[in-house]
């Protein structure tokens, strides 16, 4: 319960809470502060001084300040008064005002506010440059001589974002902050999330997109900006002129810089931000504290990585292909060409004849009306998404037991876990700004965390126990902890009676997994495993979180079931802080499949087999629906070498490269009759097209997408769409109607209130519920009542109790002795996918130009491997040439390939067709291959400035104390008292 | 069936289409926006007349030089001075009542006209029985009563409204006038008999020079 007492603010008694510091309180009471260094995201940092008050006649600083009964605050005080001015005045010593000629100038600068609010006219402290230089790179720029030492950027790096790149150095004469051990920012650790620009008070950490171009005079040359500097502060006569003419300035700015919102599509986390753009020019990304799943939080690609949005690269024009060749077409003719293909394959082979692939990339609108043109307009539930690529395994093992195919919670209940498990995740490069939640809380509030994984990643190395079991063999261990949890009574038997289903044959079916058969095949000692049972058992709460790591094997769903099989058996479900968090890649895996993009499901999950479920939907579509299950991505490939399906419309899918065997994808694709491809760019998927349209991405549209948290979100249009390209709903409907539909929407709203009518899961979903950082998490019920915890009395089965489902291990598949090393693969930071985005972004493909092949020491020696050796690796499906870089990061025989390439390092070209057993989700983590050395030697592919080379410097925070101890400080409160006392003899 | 292809041929408008199209887009322009075109026409026409056209496109083609001169010519020069007194002129007449000062400026002009009028031939040496004189006439007496509330008026310390004063310099005068106006309300009973005394001999004055 929280304890509440009173406190006096200015007079006036108010209730507080425990906890709470004294600007909380004056903040949620409109008293006001300069409070420079503070942040609500960051807390107290205590370098600035500016937010003195008087606490029971004592001066302190505000922000760290924590309230006891009784306590009396005097804000308004001359004591205090004269504290602040003090400190603000060091702090213009410290910074140079020239506000007209600043980017940072946009009515959001916090130095130029608190001058502007304490009425400041002159300084004491006169502003003294500083001796260094002002460093850049593609990202962001770092001037030191408008450095107001507040130490914000230093607490995100360290205590956010956890990349411990930034401190400042309080030994020299004049501190700076400085990267690793005084680098320049290009060669550090530093990953580029943003956080430090984004946090800044100031225009000293700005983004480089906002240099000379968000003001009207901030373009002025260097050499005539300093002489206009020096007379503006020769002239003035106050700061008062100074302000009021800047602030008109920023003024003036609102006219021509356009402050969008917008949601990320780089990954499942759910970023939401403002987009600053003046005209199509991207100015800058600025996360809120408000945002729901990130609050300040990015990560290079979402921070950085938009510049594909003006790649003159775009498609901007339908394409037809003519002979060997295509021809750009206005999209009346390219609609003719669809409505007469489609209309005779439909005539000739039925319905089923044609298939459709949604993108998890796509807003949910967009894919309510592809998976509607299948159903309602073709007649065929051959409709799928990427996430049979790879989140299906893990929904399936949540339907099966806990009947949702859902987070259990938010992202918040990672971070509150007491214990967090992480298995098949690269976290920090897949799901960056959810790893940040978890570094956080480990370096700050003491979470443990456990990690198996191949892969010794970042995740891995900060771990407080770290398993590499063999690989695919998760389940084994998994099942072995359950089964030693139950054997040492540490289960939840009063969770289980009352919640749970099927314990004694669940029991039963756990006999195998004894500890010493777990460590014969996993390779993990029984210490080990007995290590994570007590640690999950000493825990109050714990949170599973996996990713493709556990679903791409041929047993993905049954690892993925076990999962949730432990935590149900732990009692680790209905509770904060607890769960099962499978984590969703895309942007949009969640709300593609949710919004009905599956063979066999309706929006919300209804399975097109279920009478009710179906007459709903053709009672509000006014047709009749196919009630027969429809092929998924894999089967249609299968379909199309088998001469079952002839007609394909894929939309915002690289599925010729991201399917696994990509060459036996390739070769069904050049056996369709006519193919339809819908992207922003010209894909590998596109070169088989037989029409290619032009979609508009996320920033050229309105719509929402589900994150991994099952939130909803809105995403607003920040810019038009360029050239002819549309948005993809409207391109839809568009060929609906071609096909006789008849549809007239307008905006995604009117989807979206289509979608809710339709689907009892999405009942109270509405645009007017979620305008601006509004958001809500899905089941949301017709008042408007979301679920952010999704259990809490219970499981959604007609008995509401969850079921242990027995599971058993899947060995993975021999490629046979040839292949001798086995290749793991997956996600890096730096791009995104295949790379059709992020290669477009200079700065991100400066850091990382090409994939590359991560090659442990062991095996480097044995082969005579060193960075930059190029070799070829070949897999009974194909081959791959790419270079090799030898770390750590990988051990033995095993080998890492970034799935980031489109051409010859593209690792699908080495995978099988080989799929779990319950999904035919490809078991693209199962695949064998031999390896020859072409070139032994070569460039690294890992440029030196590549961020991997860095070399962090870990501290709590911005380390104050060094500040303190400096002699020329002396904290304000103390120079008023000892005036004052002087003055009073 | 359709084997990979990367070739693409775009849609290359000829030079007559993209010339047509801009014509179209200039044409609704300014249908659109007839009335507008209209008054810009008269104004520009009388920009050119005044040779403002001719000045304004030297000074833009040249813009970056000529600014950069301007720049570190007043950075350089006795300008910023010049700027930085004109915008306190500018902030000091925002300070004066004009409808109170106005009495003042008529009794100035009339001192100045008397002031006009005097000659000093044949004067000098009038000595002080001359001045004592004056103190006579009725105009000098209420003269010297007005130079009198100018100057109470005059006495009144203004530190806290001056502009360049710096911050330190503010908060320590503002200690030093709550320490004094403490003293002063200490020490007010004792300094009572200075002001029996100076009653009593301006009270004597008259009679001293009477003749």
């Amino acid at each position: 319960m929280t304890e509440n007492f009173e406190v006096t603010l200015n007079g006036k008694r108010l209730k507080v809470r425990k906890d709470q510091t004294a600007i909380d309180v004056m903040s949620e009471n409109n008293v006001e502060v300069p409070s420079l260094c503070y942040h609500p995201s960051l807390g107290a940092i205590e370098t600035c001084d500016t937010c003195i008050v008087s606490v029971n006649g004592e001066l302190v600083r505000s922000c760290s300040t924590k309230l006891k009964s009784g306590d009396v605050i005097n804000t308004n005080g001359e004591e205090a008064h004269e504290a602040q001015l003090l400190a603000l005045d060091r702090v213009l010593g410290n910074h140079e005002l020239y506000c007209t000629v600043c980017d940072y100038n946009n009515g959001n600068c916090e130095i130029h506010n608190a001058v502007k609010e304490m009425k400041v006219s002159h300084q004491e402290t006169p502003f003294d440059h500083k001796p260094y230089e002002v460093d850049r790179n593609a990202f962001y720029r770092y001037d030191p001589d408008q450095c107001i030492l507040c130490g914000r950027c230093v607490e995100a790096c360290q205590d956010v974002q956890v990349t411990e790149t930034l401190t400042i150095d309080w030994e020299r004469e004049r501190p700076r902050v400085i990267w690793d051990k005084d680098s320049p920012i290009e060669e550090s650790s530093c990953v580029n999330c943003g956080h430090c620009s984004t946090v800044c008070p100031c225009n000293a950490m700005m983004e480089v997109g906002m240099e000379g171009e968000a003001g009207f005079l901030t373009g002025i040359k260097d050499s005539s900006m300093r002489p206009m500097i020096n007379v503006t502060k020769e002239v003035e006569t106050g700061y008062e002129q100074l302000m009021t003419v800047s602030d008109v300035e920023a003024s003036m700015r609102d006219n021509r810089i356009e402050k969008t919102k917008t949601v990320c599509t780089y990954c499942g986390v759910g970023c939401a931000f403002d987009v600053w753009t003046k005209d199509r020019q991207i100015l800058k990304v600025e996360p809120q504290t408000e945002a729901p799943a990130n609050g300040i939080s990015t990560c290079v690609k979402g921070k950085f990585g938009w510049d594909f949005v003006n790649s003159e690269e775009r498609l901007t024009k339908p394409l037809i292909r003519d002979g060997d060749a295509f021809r750009e077409a206005e999209w009346e003719e390219a609609y003719d060409l669809i409505e007469k293909k489609f209309k005779e394959e439909k005539e000739k082979n039925g319905p089923d004849s044609l298939a459709f692939v949604t993108s998890s990339k796509c807003t949910n609108e967009d894919s309510f009306v592809m998976q509607k043109l299948g159903r309602s307009v073709i007649g065929t539930n051959n409709i799928d998404n990427c996430s049979r690529y790879c989140q299906s395994p893990a929904t399936m093992g949540l339907w099966r037991t806990v009947g949702y195919g859902g987070d259990s919670g938010e992202i918040k209940d990672i971070e509150k876990a007491e214990l967090v498990i992480i298995a098949g995740s690269n976290t920090s490069e897949s799901h960056p700004v959810l790893a940040t939640r978890v570094k956080r809380a480990q370096k700050l509030h003491g979470q443990k965390v456990i990690v198996s994984d191949l892969r010794k990643h970042e995740m891995a190395d900060r771990s407080d126990l770290f398993i590499q079991p063999s690989a695919g063999s998760d389940l084994v261990w998994i099942s072995a902890v359950t089964k030693y949890i139950i054997d040492q009574g540490w289960h939840d038997q009063e969770f289980l009676n009352d919640h749970v289903n099927g314990l004694d044959e669940y029991i039963e079916s756990l006999e195998p997994y004894t500890l010493d058969y777990a460590e014969k095949v996993t390779g993990i000692s029984k210490e080990e495993m007995i290590e994570i049972a007590k640690s999950i058992h000493n825990a109050e709460t714990t949170c599973f979180l996996w990713a493709m790591g556990i679903t791409q094997h041929g047993g993905g769903s049954d690892t993925s079931t076990a999962i949730s099989n432990l935590m149900l058996i732990t009692g680790n479900y209905m509770k904060p802080g607890a769960g099962t968090y499978p984590l969703r890649g895309h942007n949009n895996v969640q709300g593609a499949s949710d919004f009905g993009s599956m063979p066999d499901r309706f929006p919300g999950y209804e399975f097109v087999t279920d009478d009710d479920a179906r007459a709903r939907y053709e009672e509000g579509w006014g047709v009749d629906l196919p009630s027969e299950k429809g092929l998924n991505n894999h089967e249609m490939v299968q379909a199309i070498h088998d001469g079952n399906l002839n007609v394909l419309y894929i939309k915002g899918e690289e599925m010729a490269i991201v399917d696994s065997n990509a060459n036996y994808v390739q070769e069904a694709f050049e056996k369709l009759d006519f193919f339809v491809v819908q992207d922003v760019f010209f894909s590998k998927t596109a070169e088989f097209a037989d029409v290619v349209l032009p979609a508009s991405p996320s920033f050229e549209k309105d719509g929402t997408f589900v994150n991994t948290e099952r939130r909803f979100q809105r995403l607003y249009k920040v810019l038009d769409p360029l050239g002819d390209s549309k948005p993809d709903w409207q391109i839809i409907m568009e060929v609906a109607n071609r096909l006789g539909a008849g549809w007239n929407y307008e905006h995604p709203s009117e989807i979206m209130d289509e979608a809710a009518s339709l689907s009892p899961m999405f009942a109270g979903v509405s645009y007017d519920r979620l305008e601006g950082y509004d958001s809500l998490q899905w089941p949301v019920a017709e008042d408007g009542t979301d679920t952010p915890l999704l259990f809490t009395d219970k499981f959604p089965f007609p008995d509401g109790k969850a079921r242990l489902y027995p599971v058993e291990w899947t060995e993975p598949i021999d490629f046979g002795e040839e292949y001798d090393l086995h290749i793991n693969n997956g996600r890096m930071l730096e791009h995104f996918h295949e790379g059709n985005l992020t290669y477009r972004s200079e700065g991100i493909t400066k850091k990382v130009p090409n994939t590359f092949l991560e090659v442990s020491p062991e095996l480097a020696e044995e082969r005579g491997v060193e960075d930059g050796t190029l070799v070829r690796l070949t897999s009974p499906y194909g081959n791959v040439k790419v270079r090799c870089i030898v770390t750590d990061r990988v051990k033995g025989h095993e080998l890492y390939l970034p799935m980031n390439d489109r051409g010859e390092g593209a690792i699908n070209y080495l995978t099988s067709f080989h799929a779990d057993k319950d999904t035919d989700t490809p078991a693209y983590k199962e695949a064998s291959v031999k390896m020859e050395v072409l070139e032994s030697t070569g460039e690294s592919p890992l440029p030196k400035i590549n961020h991997r080379n860095g070399n962090p410097q870990p501290q709590i925070g911005v380390d104050v104390e060094k500040k303190w101890a400096r002699k020329d400080y002396t904290f304000p409160g103390d120079v008023v008292k000892a005036r004052r006392s002087q003055y009073n003899g | 069936m359709a084997k990979a292809t990367k070739v693409i041929h775009r849609i290359e408008p000829s030079e007559e289409e993209l010339r047509q199209r801009d014509w179209e887009q200039i044409e609704t322009t300014l249908l659109e926006n007839k009335e507008v075109i209209a008054d810009t026409f008269e104004l520009m026409k009388h920009l050119q007349e005044k040779e403002i056209f001719n000045t304004l496109n030297a000074l833009l083609a040249e813009g970056d030089k000529v600014l950069d001169r301007v720049m570190r010519a007043i950075d350089n020069s006795d300008a910023t001075q010049s700027m930085k007194n004109s915008l306190l002129m500018f902030d000091t007449l925002g300070s004066f009542n004009m409808q109170e000062l106005e009495p003042l400026l008529l009794k100035l002009n009339t001192g100045i006209s008397k002031v006009a009028e005097y000659e000093h031939f044949g004067r000098e040496g009038g000595g002080y029985p001359s001045l004592l004189h004056s103190l006579k006439d009725p105009e000098v007496v209420e003269g010297m009563n007005v130079l009198m509330a100018f100057l109470k008026g005059f006495g009144i310390n203004q530190e806290d409204r001056e502009k360049m004063e710096p911050v330190e310099a503010k908060l320590k005068h503002e200690q030093e006038k709550k320490e004094r106006s403490r003293v002063s309300q200490r020490s007010s009973s004792n300094n009572k008999w200075y002001m029996v005394a100076a009653g009593v001999s301006l009270l004597a004055l008259p009679f001293l020079f009477k003749k």
